[in-house]
């Protein structure tokens, strides 16, 4: 791939790789800071990507290493400082309209980061299941079973459920399930 | 380096479209809450979600997604961007 065709590429990655990077940090500042380093580390090590690959892939592999060796720490020193977001989540009816995305931030972050990470290749970055699996070097069905933990964690933590509703048996009915919560 | 970089050959004919930034994907998060993507993965280790709450959880984190995606790029980027490959040519 010529230099210009990978420079064009990458310019294309920015938005997804910068949302993957404020999401992770949980702060603008930090997360411009890593897509720099990820950006310098890209091109130093451009002749070692494989035209026809997935480009977005590799480059979250290396946003994401980066951040577990050099940013991690320092992000959980700096979060909250800024105002990533704070739109109101536009959704009809329901309990969650009051939810903004801040508060879906401060819910991720309290997940535990091999959760987190998970969730936010696959809804941000848009990587397949065997995109994770490779990029965390876990199994596929790992993935998948990190991807369900943090989904019903997430919920929980955003107060869409109640505690009791996670570990409830699925062979229980609906009706069952909801009768503690009916004071008669 | 140390990153593993080669995600191998997972590149399907669908990337192109994820590339559109005005795709939004929120049939794909929706088809994936709902479990129809994959059987096994509704109830894996016992942990299931009610329909209604994974709707819900859908509708939430592909707004905020969204929102961050579609945050604008500062300048800073491109200028970088563009030094880093004119040092690439320089190499060369």
């Amino acid at each position: 791939m010529s230099d210009e065709a990978f420079g064009d590429q990458m310019v294309a990655q920015m938005p997804y790789l910068r949302a993957f990077a404020i999401s992770l940090c949980g702060s603008h500042s930090l997360a411009d800071d890593l897509v720099q380093d990820t950006l310098v580390k890209a091109w130093s090590h451009a002749n070692s990507f494989q035209p026809n690959t997935n480009l977005r892939a590799w480059l979250v592999t290396i946003l994401r290493n980066t951040y577990f060796s050099s940013y991690r720490k320092r992000s959980r020193e700096v979060q909250d400082s800024d105002n990533l977001l704070a739109q109101q989540i536009p959704v009809k009816g329901g309990q969650e309209s009051a939810l903004t995305l801040t508060d879906v931030q401060a819910a991720l972050d309290k997940l535990a980061p091999e959760h987190k990470e998970i969730l936010l290749m696959i809804g941000i970055t848009e990587l397949s299941y065997e995109e994770a699996a490779e990029i965390c070097g876990v199994a596929i069905g790992t993935v998948k079973s990190r991807l369900n933990r943090a989904r019903a964690k997430l919920a929980e933590h955003l107060g869409l459920l109640t505690p009791s509703d996670i570990d409830t048996d699925p062979t229980v009915s609906d009706l069952a399930a909801r009768r503690p919560s009916r004071a008669m | 380096m140390s990153q593993r970089e080669n995600p191998q050959d997972h590149d399907g004919p669908c990337r192109d479209a994820e590339l559109n930034l005005n795709n939004k994907s929120g049939d794909r998060e929706q088809a994936d809450a709902d479990g129809s993507r994959e059987a096994d993965g509704a109830q894996v280790d016992g942990v299931a979600l009610d329909p209604k709450v994974q709707a819900q959880l859908g509708r939430v984190f592909r707004a905020y997604c969204d929102d961050l995606i579609h945050q604008p790029i500062p300048d800073k980027f491109t200028v970088l961007l563009a030094k880093l490959e004119a040092k690439q040519r320089e190499k060369k």
